[in-house]
């Protein structure tokens, strides 16, 4: 029974030698992100903008010619306007 | 300015769009788009940079002849949104229809031709290059506007094309 004892009493200090060490393992390696890597968004060339201009700028026509409501515009298809 | 030249009577439906209705009962609206993504390498003005359009409400028939009171309106509308003297308005001239050309020589006229708020504004138009050709894309900002400089820059930068 003292022998139990004695082999219960060094697993605890085992146990808790291994949570130590964790511990430590986890405050000077912190996890690795999982994220995604951040691509930098390339940015567009002129002729690309002004496609862009053109093709929001018939979008936005299109959609008033359908029905589509500037709120609807600026809810769903996150186009903006101003006025003032 | 003439009676017959008063602007008509228009709605501001905050924050989207203004609209008017001519005499003849065609409905048109005119709207103002942030174009601040387009002149990232000017923040100091990009956020005060919009786009204006003018646009019939679709109807099967289409209007006939000149209503000088619908340019007396537009310039109302676009002399009161620069008279902040803060913002700038690009306009380019829809290609879609076919109708660009005309459509650059009567938005350029409105702004010359009349002499009340317009006079205050300063107009620039020249061409972006595009694929498909070159449009025409006017300027206009308030002469008293503190960045007007900084504005002439931005929108000759952007129609010098890439370079």
């Amino acid at each position: 029974m003292k022998q139990l004892c004695i082999l219960f009493y060094f697993v605890l200090i085992f146990v808790d030698c291994i949570k130590q060490f964790d511990m430590e393992t986890a405050i000077k390696s912190p996890k690795k992100s999982t994220s995604k890597k951040v691509v930098k968004a390339v940015p567009m060339t002129k002729a690309e903008m002004v496609q862009k201009m053109l093709y929001d700028q018939k979008f936005i026509r299109d959609a008033i010619q359908s029905g589509i409501t500037f709120k609807e515009l600026t809810e769903k298809y996150g186009y903006k306007f101003a006025t003032i | 300015m003439a009676i017959s030249l008063q602007p008509y009577k228009y709605l501001v439906s905050k924050p989207y769009s203004y609209s008017f209705t001519t005499e003849k009962g065609f409905e048109y609206f005119c709207y103002f788009t942030p174009y601040g993504a387009y002149f990232l390498e000017y923040p100091e003005i990009a956020p005060k940079i919009f786009s204006f359009d003018i646009q019939l409400k679709n109807t099967i028939i289409k209007p006939k002849g000149t209503d000088k009171r619908i340019a007396a309106t537009v310039i109302d509308i676009v002399g009161k949104f620069l008279n902040s003297q803060i913002n700038a308005v690009v306009y380019i001239c829809d290609p879609s229809d076919g109708k660009a050309n005309a459509r650059f020589k009567k938005f350029k006229s409105w702004f010359e031709y009349y002499t009340h708020d317009s006079a205050q504004i300063v107009q620039i138009s020249d061409y972006l290059v595009t694929d498909s050709g070159s449009l025409h894309a006017v300027l206009l900002v308030h002469k008293k506007n503190k960045l007007r400089e900084q504005f002439i820059k931005a929108f000759f930068n952007l129609t010098d094309g890439d370079k």
